[in-house]
């Protein structure tokens, strides 16, 4: 009897493991060599919008790139178009400070990397002039959550959020790298905006909201109005080159 | 430095030396937080001075539309003084995120 229970044990654990191999999902935009082996927890990561909104309402919720297992709620994936810009944030399950950290750190580094693309490549001065200040604003960001990290004694911890920033702007890195003049010009503040647009939502949607530790909270809420006038800078500079004012 | 006052500018373009009787002048702040200059508006009398005063944690300039004046940038716990010598209406931003605007309307003294 007992032996009998022991064989459809090892039946149903083997018929389990090979389930989760036939399934597993594949990411197209994920990097293998960025990101580190999955953690225990990614597994309550959902990539897939819910009804609680954690991007900018002009994402798509079709490109949402589902990276855990899928679940019958879930619908299929859509294949996401090669150049798209905009993504929406992926929601973060478990989320704790460290996480919020590292999403605002990714993120910050995430800009600084297209800023430093800028001075090779653009031709028009309102470019390279925002692109400095995007360059000193989200450095200034990053010293004042490290500093911040040091005082509370807290380790960012990446997550499914940080993780997809680092990516996404991998890919979008690559892409820009092979363009110069208007191309890279039109193509850097169209990113530029869609980045902020996504960072706000993130920030409203996701970080202030579950922050618990306060001075976390006030550095949120203070770095908000500074990602919003960047957004609202972006657009000023991008109807420009649009009209090559 | 924080705390401390980072520059006073006479504009060339503001006129020099002009006599403005009446009552002493005044120094009338400004505070840059959140990415705003509060009050938007603000109306002085001609020799009064101008304060910015930079609560945010990001480096700001207070420059006129009309290039009359121009700061250099200050951060947080810094300060640009100015005192007026021209009567008008200048509307004003800052250089660094021309989205942050203001406007500064200088009047005669009575």
């Amino acid at each position: 009897m007992f032996r009998r229970r022991a064989v459809l044990s090892f039946l149903a654990v083997a018929a389990l493991a090979a389930g989760c191999k036939l399934f597993k999902p594949v990411n197209p935009h994920a990097k293998p060599e960025t990101r580190p082996a999955p953690e225990p927890e990614a597994a309550a990561v959902t990539a897939a919008p819910t009804s609680t909104p954690t991007s900018a309402p002009a994402a798509a919720p079709a490109s949402a790139q589902p990276t855990s297992a899928p679940s019958p709620t879930v619908p299929p994936p859509v294949p996401a178009p090669t150049r798209q810009l905009e993504r929406p944030t992926p929601q973060v399950s478990d989320i704790n400070d460290a996480k919020i950290a590292a999403m605002v750190l990714a993120s910050n580094n995430t800009d600084i990397s297209y800023a430093r693309l800028v001075p090779s490549r653009a031709e028009r001065a309102d470019i390279k002039e925002f692109a400095r200040r995007m360059l000193t604003d989200h450095t200034g960001v990053n010293q004042m959550v490290t500093a911040l990290l040091a005082q509370l004694d807290l380790t960012p911890e990446d997550n499914e959020a940080s993780l997809d920033f680092r990516d996404e702007s991998a890919n979008k890195r690559d892409m820009m790298r092979e363009l110069s003049g208007y191309t890279f010009d039109s193509t850097y503040i169209e990113n530029e905006v869609s980045y902020h647009r996504k960072f706000l939502a993130s920030i409203d949607n996701v970080m202030v909201p579950r922050a618990r530790n306060r001075d976390l909270q006030t550095l949120l809420v203070n770095v908000r109005p500074a990602v919003a006038a960047h957004l609202a800078h972006a657009e000023q500079v991008r109807a420009n080159v649009l009209s090559r004012k | 430095m924080r705390g401390a006052v980072l520059a006073v500018a006479v504009c060339a373009a503001l006129g020099r030396g002009r006599e403005h009787p009446g009552s002493d002048p005044q120094v009338r702040t400004i505070v840059i937080e959140q990415f705003t200059f509060a009050p938007a508006e603000v109306r002085v009398t001609i020799g009064d001075t101008v304060e910015w005063v930079n609560r945010d944690p990001f480096r700001h300039t207070t420059a006129a539309d009309s290039a009359a004046w121009s700061s250099p940038e200050f951060g947080r716990g810094e300060r640009f003084l100015m005192p007026t010598t021209q009567q008008g209406r200048f509307p004003y931003h800052c250089a660094a995120h021309p989205v942050m605007r203001g406007v500064l309307i200088v009047q005669g003294r009575q």
